[in-house]
């Protein structure tokens, strides 16, 4: 089954080898997301390079001899993201032409480029069968877990919002890792796993501190009801969403009704709007102006506040998080946009077959993996309207879910479209 | 069947040969005026052109066995493309018939021959796009932005300021954008077709980088 095996003649010993360095630059990758950009939050070099980005970087030492390679090529290529998510590194690279900080451009289209081609190409090597897919679902649930219950601890104990420093990119990062790693136990036959995924799914819910993380985790855990035959099943994933309202009902009291806030469309004096709608529509109204230019890759900042028009006498407005739609379509213009969508629908046209037939061949380890994998990917469709999973830290995550969709699809025969 | 017998008659192929040519012809006359117009009304500033050379230089590769880096190329070009339709959108020229004057988007002169030129390969050819993903891909972009529009004219139609109109451009500019897509993407499927435009984007983008030297 190891996708090593396929067309190549490598010797027994150095394709073991390989796959464990892949694993274990995979599971250095994954579970050191949790910290995010701990313990250097400050230092600009760290954020480059912390050791999730580095994992990713040290990937392409491999990536470029394969790819010399005549014995390995094949293999190399096969583990290759789909063409969308080069032609989307494309449009980006060719719009930091238009960015006026160059730097800040380059930046951001090199950190893209090492985590999705990377990244990718290192979770894929490392998933190479049903056993080793098991192994990095579990680092992700490990990533999870740390995350959730940090957060938790910092919130109760301290008042203050301790991983991520940000309610958005917590919410993005959690709201995309959770339905992944909670469907995956939820789906198990072991009762001590699936307890274990609805704590899981509740104290990710209680902890979120913005509508687009409890969005993302209830689309998650939606699609699975929406997609699963099995009544049972179904019933469990209805139970963790009905009990995860009181949960959240009960910490929205404790921290301030930071969720509420989050829902209401209204600041605290009751007359402006939240600003997160104003910035939408500012960067729509960018599209009119640099429609295929766009801003440069990570450089709608520079930007945005010039395409607000008018704003409110005496607003307070606060500052608040994109919509990684509109924000690529406002980076990358249009073609950056469209590719971007052609990633999601390349992906999630995979998953969604992926689901309805290795459920109706009735594999359950397969459908398993499918599920979850599509429930990872539909949360993070949501996520990525509150906030951005193009977020440094964030995008592996999005890069792992990708990732397992086609690894599942590689292991249990590919999916015809 | 009638079809391929028709195409056999050696009228009939001198005409789709013509017609070919022709549909180029227009096609590169749309894209050097573009061109030409671009060096000197740009309203978005190239920062950094020598990027846009690079594109240029990656598409000037032939590549033939690659059906992958072909698309990839064609993608680059489209761009390209598109960054001229975006220095000339929203600039107008007056045109004067008698008594009456009528002021006309750049954009729109420069697409009419691209529209013809589709209109002549269109023709010989049936499918619009060489892949259904492609379009499916467009409308799926256009679902995106609507909808996005839609949900922001309910919450903010009460906002002090909110100019709904704007979305029009918005979406007017979409669908240029649409059209040249459209109109251009089969004539880039012709290898050398494709490299004289680039050559021809790479000429311009050269003088942009004398030019601010």
């Amino acid at each position: 089954m190891m996708v090593l095996n396929d067309n190549i003649d490598i010797s027994y010993d150095a394709q073991k080898r390989l796959q464990k360095i892949f694993l274990l630059l995979a599971a250095v990758a994954v579970t050191t997301s949790a910290f995010h950009f701990w313990p250097f939050d400050h230092s600009k070099t760290w954020k480059m390079m912390n050791l999730s980005n580095f994992s990713c970087l040290l990937t392409f030492a491999p990536l470029i001899f394969m790819s010399i390679s005549k014995k390995y090529r094949v293999k190399a290529f096969s583990c290759l993201p789909h063409i969308s998510v080069f032609a989307y590194l494309i449009i980006n690279f060719l719009s930091i032409s238009f960015a006026v900080s160059f730097s800040r451009s380059v930046n951001y289209v090199a950190k893209l480029a090492v985590i999705l081609i990377g990244g990718y190409f290192l979770f894929r090597c490392a998933a190479s069968n049903e056993r080793f897919i098991k192994i990095i679902y579990k680092f992700a649930l490990i990533a999870a877990l740390i995350s959730v219950s940090y957060c938790l601890f910092t919130r109760f104990s301290e008042n203050r919002f301790g991983f991520h420093n940000n309610y958005y990119k917590y919410g993005t990062y959690i709201g995309t890792l959770v339905p992944l790693c909670g469907t995956y136990l939820l789906l198990s036959t072991n009762k001590g796993k699936v307890l274990l995924g609805e704590i899981l799914i509740i104290a990710a819910i209680a902890s979120s501190g913005s509508l687009g993380g409890v969005a993302a985790i209830f689309t998650g855990l939606l699609t699975v009801v929406f997609f699963i035959k099995s009544s049972s099943v179904k019933y469990l994933f209805l139970v963790c969403l009905v009990l995860s309202a009181p949960a959240l009902f009960v910490v929205n009291m404790v921290s301030d009704n930071v969720i509420w806030n989050d829902f209401k469309l209204l600041e605290r004096d009751g007359i402006n709007l939240r600003q997160r709608y104003i910035e939408w529509q500012a960067e729509i109204n960018l599209l009119e102006d640099r429609g295929i230019t766009g801003t440069g890759a990570g450089c709608v900042n520079d930007f945005r506040s010039n395409f607000y028009y008018r704003l409110p006498k005496l607003n307070t407005l606060k500052a608040f998080d994109q919509n990684g739609w509109l924000a690529v379509g406002a980076e990358a213009g249009i073609l950056g946009l469209l590719t971007f969508c052609w990633i999601v629908i390349h992906y999630g046209k995979v998953a969604v077959s992926q689901v309805l037939n290795l459920n109706a061949n009735r594999n359950s380890i397969g459908a398993r993996f499918a599920t979850a994998n599509l429930a990872g990917f539909t949360s993070a469709c949501v996520a990525n309207l509150f906030s951005s999973i193009q977020y440094n830290g964030i995008l592996i995550i999005f890069v792992l879910v990708l990732s397992l969709i086609s690894a599942t699809n590689q292991v249990y025969g590919k999916v015809r479209q | 069947m009638n079809n391929t017998k028709t195409l056999d008659t050696s009228q009939n192929l001198i005409k789709y040969s013509y017609r070919e040519v022709v549909a180029h012809l227009f096609f590169a006359a749309s894209i050097i005026a573009s061109t030409v117009l671009c060096f000197f009304v740009s309203r978005i500033r190239v920062e950094k052109a020598f990027i846009l050379l690079l594109g240029s230089v990656f598409v000037l590769f032939n590549v033939k066995k690659s059906q992958k880096i072909i698309l990839l190329q064609k993608i680059t070009l489209l761009y390209l493309i598109g960054v001229l339709f975006n220095q000339l959108s929203l600039q107008f020229t007056q045109i004067s018939s008698g008594r009456t004057n009528i002021t006309v988007p750049l954009s729109l002169i420069i697409l009419v021959p691209l529209a013809v030129g589709f209109a002549l390969k269109k023709i010989n050819r049936p499918n619009l796009v060489d892949t259904d993903d492609l379009l499916a891909i467009w409308v799926v972009l256009f679902a995106v932005i609507i909808l996005h529009i839609v949900i922001l004219f309910l919450l903010l139609k009460r906002f002090y300021g909110y100019g709904f109109e704007r979305n029009f451009a918005v979406l007017g500019g979409l669908f240029l954008y649409f059209l040249v897509f459209l109109f251009s993407w089969l004539q880039l499927e012709n290898a050398c077709m494709r490299q004289f435009m680039t050559l021809v984007l790479a000429i311009l983008f050269t003088a942009l980088i004398i030019a601010k030297m």
